[in-house]
């Protein structure tokens, strides 16, 4: 990004950030209408804080930490024992197969599959591959230590695998609320 | 075929061409600086990494099989962007900050292609003659507030003598001026047009026109008045209703917002969306 903190404006960082937002949003959540709230909820909080954004190359970070935190206060508040991860020594654990890598890979299952993770290990591995930064920098974004970054994501992973070879897993879960229909699709 | 799930957090640290498929571990093992390198830049035990490497080295079968795992990384990778971005994402995000461009477009909500039983135009009409008159009536009691309030009567005068006005379609499709006349965040849908409706209260005011894909409609009314101390509350039930249209208005900044809904009090509510209601400067 070539632009100086002084032309940023929001209607420029709405115009070159809205859509990235949109995809980390959905990855993260899994729902069409709270991924676009959340958009929304992440330009909102950038309005009123733009002038804490000196450094217009790091626009996309702030933005997008800026979702995560808003991200992590809807978990909060409406699944509050989520929590099924954990840090134990993840290398105290057995040897395992590599699961699923014979399978196809399933872009469609992908998000039912993510929707199945813990949220920590959920902002591990779509802050990956979206932010696209080392693990050292996803540990300073997250505030937790690089060995945590690493256990999360290959325990991510892992499951993913496991999940996108055995679909049957991968159903709705009865208390899950299903997708509201868009208004405007 | 097993790795610890140690080395399976380590994998990403060796170098690519450590476990590319079909190569001898002797051509394909990257020098110890290299993965000493490897290790440091993920705060792992440069040991730890040279270990795996060894294991690798030593077992084909394995070594292709990480292969295949990195190949999965790479699908997973290009998977997780693959999300469909919905239509006009840009425009809702600008409406709610209150924001706009030049050349913003409305989306075209009512998709609808069935014959009518009504006439749609002479609708927009009665429900923005409603919504001027209710409007003008708000205006008339700031100007005047212990002087006089504006009865259903009157309104139901001004209605028609705009239902004439407004039958007109004289909707625009674009340029909407949202810049200057900003939609809250905490309505629901997007507006189909807009018109000046400057000249019928004497000031400079804005009609949005709204219509859904499931036929409630409605009009919205953005009337500068910066002198006004109405409350910025969102009235998320209506507070008056006549000629079968609901009514609700309050203050965003500097303008005063009137809703305009017809039908019953369900269907106004239907309109908002109380988890936005964000003031919006």
């Amino acid at each position: 990004m070539s632009q100086s903190a002084a032309e940023l404006n929001l209607a420029t960082l709405v115009a070159d950030h809205a859509a990235d937002l949109y995809r980390y949003a959905y990855r993260l959540c899994g729902s069409t209408v709270d991924a676009e709230d959340l958009v929304q909820q992440t330009f909102l909080l950038a309005q009123q804080h733009l002038d804490q954004l000196r450094d217009a190359t790091a626009a996309r970070a702030w933005l997008f930490s800026l979702l995560r935190s808003s991200f992590s206060r809807l978990v909060r508040k409406t699944r509050p024992s989520s929590g099924t991860d954990c840090d134990c020594q993840f290398d105290e654990l057995p040897e395992v197969e590599l699961a699923g890598l014979d399978s196809p890979f399933d872009v469609e299952a992908l998000q039912l599959a993510l929707n199945k993770l813990p949220e920590e290990q959920r902002l591990v591995v779509v802050g990956f591959y979206f932010e696209e930064c080392s693990y050292q920098e996803l540990a300073q974004r997250l505030q937790i230590p690089i060995g945590t970054v690493m256990s999360r994501l290959a325990r991510a992973k892992t499951q993913l695998r496991t999940l996108l070879a055995d679909k049957s897993e991968l159903a709705p879960a009865e208390d899950e609320v299903p997708e509201p229909t868009l208004f405007w699709s | 075929m097993l790795l610890t799930p140690r080395e399976l957090e380590l994998l990403p640290a060796l170098p690519a061409e450590l476990s590319q498929h079909g190569k001898s571990c002797d051509s394909a093992a990257p020098p110890e600086a290299t993965l000493i390198q490897a290790a440091a830049a993920i705060g792992a035990d440069p040991a730890e990494v040279v270990r795996l490497q060894a294991k690798l080295a030593a077992d084909e079968i394995l070594r292709n099989r990480v292969y295949t795992l990195k190949a999965w990384d790479r699908q997973l990778a290009a998977a997780m962007p693959q999300v469909a971005v919905p239509a006009n994402l840009e425009l809702r995000v600008r409406q709610a900050l209150a924001i706009a461009e030049p050349a913003l477009e409305p989306v075209a909500l009512n998709t609808n292609t069935t014959p009518q039983k009504y006439s749609r135009r002479r609708w927009l009409g009665g429900v923005a003659a409603g919504g001027v008159a209710a409007a003008a009536g708000y205006l008339g009691w700031l100007n005047w507030p212990r002087s006089r309030t504006l009865d259903q009567n009157e309104i139901a005068d001004a209605g028609r003598w705009l239902d004439q006005y407004l039958r007109e379609d004289r909707w625009n499709k674009d340029n909407f001026p949202l810049k200057e006349y900003p939609l809250p965040a905490v309505l629901r849908y997007q507006p189909l047009g807009w018109q000046s409706i400057g000249r019928e209260l004497g000031t400079p005011a804005v009609a949005y026109d709204y219509t859904t894909n499931d036929g409630q409609r409605a009009a919205f009314f953005v009337i500068p008045q910066p002198e006004s101390n109405l409350t910025t509350a969102v009235p998320f039930r209506p507070q008056s209703s006549t000629q079968g249209m609901c009514i609700g208005h309050w203050r965003q900044g500097p303008n005063l917002m009137v809703l305009v809904v017809e039908g019953n009090e369900s269907r106004y509510k239907n309109f908002l969306r109380p988890d936005r209601d964000v003031p919006v400067v």
